[in-house]
């Protein structure tokens, strides 16, 4: 039977070679039937179904992404149960931040933020610079969130939650697209992509540009270039080749926050590459092996207003750099139709250099060992086993397990079980000790840090139903994490009693974090879609280091509804109310809100290419709720977006 | 008198041995078959010699033990040596099977010129492609030539659909130069299997990627139909790709597809058509009429189960699915492939 199968298939390589007669070149022959194919859907690239998965998952479509008015990437994960989206005016300008379940601050938001596989989480702060995605929102094929820690499955870093960027194939983009935003608050945005491909290699070209004024009254504007090109080649019937190299240039304007913090702009630029090599045999065998590099600058050079008496004006440079080389190996593979195993290994080198830090910042090394099994048990219990050993130059060696048990009692109703702990390592500059505390140019110093890594045990009960002729999912997520050796910076609150030396930051708190969370994801017909999520969250801390129990708001209630009509109108529209919550860090306390935003398009052909032209109001009745700081005052921003398509 | 009457004149099975006795000389002189010999009663004619053929040759050997008391042989020679056997040798044969378009295209050609040309049951050949080497009413005529096509009927790739994913209605197929011509086909009998179609037209495979961003916004599922220009080892990857990362399960047609990634695949093995082969040739063999071009009644039915957990979707087992079909199956009369001798079963043959 092997023997036929191996015969038949040297028939179809044969025939694929050419061996058949030219003639029959475009007539129907039996080579069409008996054709070997690529393997399209590897192990690795696989998406699991919502019931099999073992922590809760948030998929993000491209349906969801234009229906979600949102213009950059950061405001999608709006549409998450437990995520909260702010924007800060900080150092770097106007920032983004996104956390879920709260503890984080304006830098470090305890998420891993994958591209394509790449962490872009930043090596200095560890937070993540979500204006500086070097693509646009529409070259984003769909966005999978791992709601809870999964350091087995997605790496270092995955700690409360995991997002994941999975941007379109090179052959899913054919032809040339341009598209434009302009609109109030000074949107300029432009991007063009062209797609092609010869036999088996297959390219996208991505450059655009992305403009705004950021708050009123707050000198915060941005402004980024951006382009990427990437390059699928399938090299055989098993081999494919992943090429992806890109980058950012852009300013922001930073206020003034004192003399010796004055108004000024600060450049950021960032580049990567990426290459990864996948063999996959089938669904369920195969391996890759990725390289990638990421690089991150932050120009700050600038003279204090306040110069010290009889001394001379000194320029300061807050800038920063950090870069990533991570290199990583993965294998999938099946024994029998019950098991699936994942086992493989990472290293990661991080350069930082801070030249406000008097002192260089020692490189910091992270090495990655993890396996994970997929246990079939019985027809209805799926088990999920996988650990993760970290060793890292900073904090040495732990352990992060998990265990899911996924029980499926009818066909399309699943009951999770998932216990899972995970580390979050620290930051080069939490450890360093020497970070600066208090306006630039007057940095504190402490020793070096010893300090642990963050622990999470989290314990999850879920509930996923499917109603397959409504087109129709929920999931419910109970939830009850124990978050241990929380590190934060001394001397962050007014009211400290710690001591803000030798060290700036310890490790010196924890928090209970216990709720309820939802999504409803219902699409009655092809035309119409609801998203319904909601989450409440109930943190418990002693607050010893930083506000960490009113760090994230108790409710969040989210709604997204489209309709398409006749074919050519889109119509959506999105709510969210949000209670109030005092983020950690510099913030000040962010009032309750409720915004609406909505956005129509209408389609048509037009010069032999498809256009749309779509207008979009983010928070429509202009409620003006405050972000981050009291002046970070949101407002009603519209904008009009002229795209064309013409495709190949 | 015709040569099929003549067979099934008992009468002259002397004089058929007489001639073959003559033909043993004639063709040991001529040393062009070198496996050659008295008992010799069926031609294979392979489309080259890629083993993949071999496969249903073997098949096709093994079902003929039981024919004509034991007393067949079958020689086999490829498609580019066909010319080199003479013409007396050639029509000695009782049943020429030649296996792959190539060969059925030498030995149609051969056949049009040779009146004595024995009668030849095509294998391995898409039914498109048959009916334009040999026109139905030509063949009507001399009904010399028939076949065992490749492919499945539509009404059987249709009702998969049904029964596979019994919520999608709406199907969205891309039609190439080739499988433009199962259109009519497609919308005659979807009505009756409750399917929505919606067509794309695409004359180079560069225009595969337009074609299926035009359909897959009206399509809840893709069914890939064999073309060669539509679907080819080029246009494969770009097609499943998208339609999956677009939640769209695709429908195919051959292992090759399963393999890579389509959600359900149905299609005959070699075995089965070399099987389904023997029971024809047997039965020519016997002296019974030359049957009409006929769908295969053997096929598997397979699920590529990694898909279908990674699209969430519940399907029927494969053997579930296998003898549901065999149970809708017109005209062409359907039995599970189980119970063969090599051992295989319904939805997981060779």
């Amino acid at each position: 039977m092997v023997r036929a199968r191996i015969a038949w298939i040297a028939c179809a390589l044969g025939c694929a070679a050419g061996s058949g007669a030219p003639s029959l070149a475009q007539e129907l022959s039996e080579r069409e039937f008996v054709a070997e194919f690529p393997t399209v859907l590897s192990a690795s690239g696989l998406r699991q179904d919502a019931r099999e998965t073992p922590q809760a998952i948030t998929v993000i479509d491209q349906a969801m992404i234009k229906a979600s008015g949102a213009r950059e990437f950061a405001e999608l994960f709006r549409l998450v149960p437990g995520f909260t989206v702010s924007y800060v005016t900080y150092v770097k300008g106007l920032q983004p931040i996104v956390s879920y379940h709260g503890l984080g601050r304006e830098f470090f938001s305890r998420l891993q933020v994958l591209i394509d596989g790449r962490s872009i989480n930043n090596g200095t702060l560890g937070g993540v610079d979500w204006s500086d995605f070097p693509f646009a929102i529409e070259d984003i094929d769909h966005i999978e969130v791992i709601r809870g820690p999964s350091n087995a499955t997605h790496g270092i870093g995955a700690f409360l939650a995991t997002i994941n960027f999975i941007t379109k194939h090179s052959l899913q983009e054919r032809g040339a697209e341009a598209s434009v935003n302009v609109g109030n608050d000074a949107i300029r945005d432009g991007s063009a992509r062209f797609g092609d491909g010869f036999g088996q290699f297959d390219y996208r070209l991505v450059a655009g540009h992305r403009a705004d004024d950021g708050f009123e009254n707050v000198a915060d504007s941005r402004t980024r270039n951006f382009a990427t090109a990437r390059a699928d080649w399938q090299i055989g019937p098993v081999d494919n080749l992943l090429l992806q190299l890109g980058g950012t240039d852009g300013k922001n304007d930073v206020s003034f926050r004192g003399l010796n913090d004055p108004e000024r702009t600060v450049g950021l630029n960032t580049a990567y590459a990426q290459v990864k090599w996948n063999r996959s045999f089938d669904a369920d065998n195969g391996w890759y092996v990725q390289l990638y590099y990421y690089h991150f600058r932050l120009t700050d050079l600038f003279l204090p207003l306040l110069i010290p008496p009889g001394g001379e004006p000194a320029l300061v440079d807050g800038g920063s750099t950090a870069s990533r080389a991570d290199l990583e190996f993965q294998q999938n593979f099946s024994t029998g139709p019950n098991l699936r195993w994942v086992w493989g290994a990472s290293v990661r080198e991080d350069l930082t250099e801070v030249p406000l830090l008097s002192t260089s910042i020692a490189p910091l090394y992270v090495e990655r060992l993890f396996g994970h099994l997929e246990w079939r048990v019985t027809g209805s219990l799926l088990a999920n086993i996988g650990a993760m050993v970290e060793n890292n130059t900073l904090s040495g060696t732990d352990v992060a397990p998990q265990l899911a048990l996924n029980y499926s009692f009818t066909a399309n109703q699943t009951i999770r079980f998932n216990l899972s702990r995970a580390l979050r390592t620290p930051t080069v500059i939490e450890n360093q000790g020497k970070f600066a505390v208090g306006p630039p140019g007057t940095p504190r110093y402490g020793p070096a840090g010893d300090l642990l890594p963050e622990t999470i045990l989290s314990r999850e009960i879920s509930y996923v139903a499917q109603w397959p002729e409504q087109h129709a999912t929920l999931d419910l997520k109970l939830f009850d994490d124990d978050v241990n050796e929380l590190i934060d910076l001394i001397g962050t609150r007014n009211d400290s009693a710690a001591q803000a030396f030798p060290k700036n930051a310890v490790n010196g708190d924890a928090a209970r974090e216990r709720g309820i969370e939802g999504q409803f994801v219902w699409r009655p017909s092809a035309d119409t879609m609801l998203l319904a999520s909601a989450a409440y969250l109930h943190i418990a801390s002693a607050d010893l280091l930083d506000n960490y129990s009113t760090s994230a708001p108790r409710t969040t209630v989210h709604l997204l509804v489209s309709h398409r009509f006749a074919d050519t109108w889109d119509t959506s529209i999105n709510v969210q109310q949000q209670s109030g919550f005092r983020a950690a860090g510099y913030s000040e306390p962010q009032r309750a809100f409720c915004r609406v935003d909505a956005r129509i398009a209408r389609q048509f052909e037009f010069a032999g290419g498809e256009t749309e032209i779509a207008l979009t109001a983010q928070n429509l009745f202009d409620n003006h709720y405050t972000e981050y700081r009291h002046d970070d005052v949101a407002e009603r921003v519209v904008w009009l977006t002229v795209g064309v398509r013409l495709q190949r | 008198m015709s040569r099929t009457n003549r067979f099934d004149d008992r009468a002259s099975l002397a004089v058929s041995a007489w001639r073959r006795r003559l033909l043993l000389i004639l063709a040991a002189s001529a040393l062009l078959l070198g496996s050659a010999s008295a008992a010799a009663q069926v031609l294979v004619v392979v489309s080259d010699g890629a083993a993949g053929y071999d496969a249903v040759a073997d098949e096709l050997r093994a079902g003929l033990k039981a024919a004509r008391d034991g007393q067949v042989h079958v020689d086999s020679v490829d498609a580019a040596r066909l010319s080199g056997v003479a013409d007396p040798v050639f029509n000695a044969y009782e049943l020429v099977v030649p296996v792959g378009l190539a060969a059925a295209q030498a030995v149609v050609t051969r056949e049009a010129s040779n009146a004595m040309s024995p009668p030849t049951l095509c294998l391995l050949i898409p039914r498109q492609s048959f009916e334009r080497l040999v026109p139905p009413a030509a063949n009507d005529r001399t009904r010399r030539v028939s076949a065992l096509y490749i492919d499945q009927p539509l009404s059987r790739q249709l009702g998969l659909l049904r029964i596979a994913l019994p919520e999608r209605h709406r199907v969205g197929v891309i039609l190439g130069p080739s499988s433009q011509e199962l259109e009519g086909g497609l919308r005659s009998q979807a009505q009756s299997h409750e399917l929505t179609l919606k067509f794309a037209r695409v004359d180079a495979s560069s225009g595969v990627y337009a074609a299926l961003q035009d359909v897959m916004p009206d399509s809840d599922l893709l069914l890939l139909l064999p073309d060669p220009v539509a679907t080819t080892a080029d246009t494969v990857y770009g097609l499943l790709l998208t339609s999956y990362r677009a939640q769209i399960p695709v429908v195919g047609y051959s292992e090759g597809l399963l393999n890579a990634g389509a959600l359900v695949s149905l299609y005959s093995t070699a075995r089965q058509q070399g099987r389904q082969g023997a029971e024809i040739a047997s039965s020519i063999l016997a002296h019974e009429p030359l049957p009409s071009p006929q769908h295969p009644k053997y096929f598997t039915v397979r699920v590529n189960a990694s898909v279908a957990r990674s699209l969430g979707l519940h399907l029927p087992a494969e053997a579930a699915l296998l003898s549901a079909l065999e149970g809708k199956a017109d005209k062409v009369e359907t039995k599970p492939d189980r119970g063969s001798k090599d051992g295989a079963t319904p939805g997981g043959t060779p």
